[in-house]
């Protein structure tokens, strides 16, 4: 199952890690998260996205592999 | 694909029932609890502050927190007191967070799995449905 690891740290950072998503679900179920955090008044700065190496395999690649 | 950000965090225009909820969980660490309309005195000045957490203080009262602009600021005159104003922001600018990731995972129908606070902060891990 796709797991967002959130960690609020002392300094007033968030880091969001994302794992396990296929395709760019990754994106949008962090963007919608980031929707409704705004709401409550938590607003996000500065924002820095890093993309893990499997961001960049193609929906359906690791289906196959594991076939 | 997977990625993480990392961001800066600001709160402005909070939610009162997170709030509050969030100060009640500083006040437990502190060995208090919230109270309502609370007037924060220090040296030679008070502050009128939505929600307090009484403390005995060598000169203050307590912490309390208001609204400035829709900014969440905190009062305490911290001198002596067993936190800073700038911990007991930092703690609670965690705690509503994380307060306000959990209420939003729930109305994305996201799961919280794990919740705990470390010496980094607070970690949720959060198990979203295909």
């Amino acid at each position: 199952m796709p797991i967002i690891r959130i960690l609020i740290d002392k300094k007033g950072r968030i880091t969001i890690d994302a794992e396990g998503f296929v395709g760019k679900s990754c994106l949008i179920a962090t963007e919608k998260l980031e929707k409704i955090l705004k709401e409550f008044g938590v607003s996000l700065n500065n924002k820095q996205v890093h993309l893990k190496p499997e961001y960049h395999v193609k929906e359906g690649t690791l289906e196959r592999v594991q076939a | 694909m997977s990625h993480w950000t990392v961001c800066k965090l600001k709160i402005k225009n909070p939610n009162m029932e997170l709030l509050r909820k969030a100060m009640e969980i500083l006040a437990q660490k502190l060995g208090s609890k919230v109270v309502e309309n609370f007037v924060v005195e220090g040296y030679g000045a008070s502050k009128e502050c939505i929600f307090g957490i009484p403390l005995n203080l060598p000169f203050g009262n307590g912490l309390g927190v208001y609204i400035e602009n829709g900014e969440l600021k905190i009062c305490m005159d911290d001198h002596g007191a067993p936190i800073s104003v700038r911990e007991a922001m930092q703690l609670l600018t965690q705690y509503y967070t994380a307060l306000a990731v959990t209420v939003a995972s729930q109305q994305l129908g996201y799961t919280v799995q794990n919740v705990r606070e470390s010496s980094e902060g607070v970690l949720l891990e959060l198990h979203v449905p295909q």
